[in-house]
């Protein structure tokens, strides 16, 4: 499950604006219904789902990264979106440090392996260093969309 | 200390899961993991990963029966 599989180049967010958690899950799937990937119609359903998912626990799982993510029948495959906050955002991360980096995932509900796989490379991209700072350090949704291809054909992962 | 003066205990389980050892379970069993001393790896195929961090389980992608 590449990343080129399942990210919307176009909902990519170079310099979130949101502050807050609820925030960033609403600029967030705002841009993937922008993008086309998510009906309009939906955005409020999908944002519920989102926020209900991360009441459970939440999705910064340390690092600074952040994999917010849900279920939803409007989707019939994988969709997701790339964010970076400069500032940083508190999600109440599992190590206590803010979100810099967000990976938002919605996947239709009867394929739970899509999902699995897009984590699967997802954090083990996260895992080198290298890739965590140029993302970081990405200044347009191009610059974070070619880095996403790099990581593609295996340039940061040994 | 060699290696063999270790002790050691392995246990091979199945994920019935069907969604797979994802990000809840994997927390879980970090967060526990993390409560022992003892070095706890957690293998999955032929990756072997530090069963106290979240990030390394998440790389497994272990689906239901892995």
């Amino acid at each position: 499950m590449k990343f080129s599989d399942f990210v919307s180049s176009t909902a990519i967010r170079p310099n979130l604006s949101a502050e807050g958690k609820e925030d960033v899950i609403r600029e967030m799937t705002t841009a993937l219904v922008q993008a086309g990937a998510i009906e309009e119609g939906e955005l409020e359903s999908t944002i519920k789902a989102i926020t209900k998912r991360e009441e459970l626990g939440s999705t910064g799982i340390g690092r600074g990264v952040a994999v917010p993510h849900t279920k939803h029948p409007s989707v019939d495959r994988l969709v997701g979106t790339v964010g970076v906050s400069i500032e940083g955002v508190d999600f109440k991360s599992l190590d206590g440090e803010k979100v810099h980096l967000f990976f938002l995932l919605i996947s239709p509900p009867d394929r739970p392996g899509d999902h699995l796989r897009a984590l699967e490379n997802i954090s083990r991209q996260l895992r080198d260093d290298t890739f965590c700072r140029f993302l970081k350090q990405s200044k347009t949704a191009e610059d974070i969309w070619q880095l996403l291809e790099e990581a593609d054909n295996n340039q940061f992962v040994s | 200390m060699e290696a063999s003066d270790h002790p050691k205990a392995i246990k091979s389980v199945e994920v019935k899961n069907p969604q797979g050892l994802h990000l809840r379970p994997g927390e879980a069993f970090a967060r526990r993991a993390s409560e022992f001393e003892s070095t706890i790896e957690v293998i999955s195929g032929e990756r072997r990963v530090d069963g106290k961090s979240l990030l390394d389980i998440a790389t497994l992608g272990a689906s239901q029966g892995t």
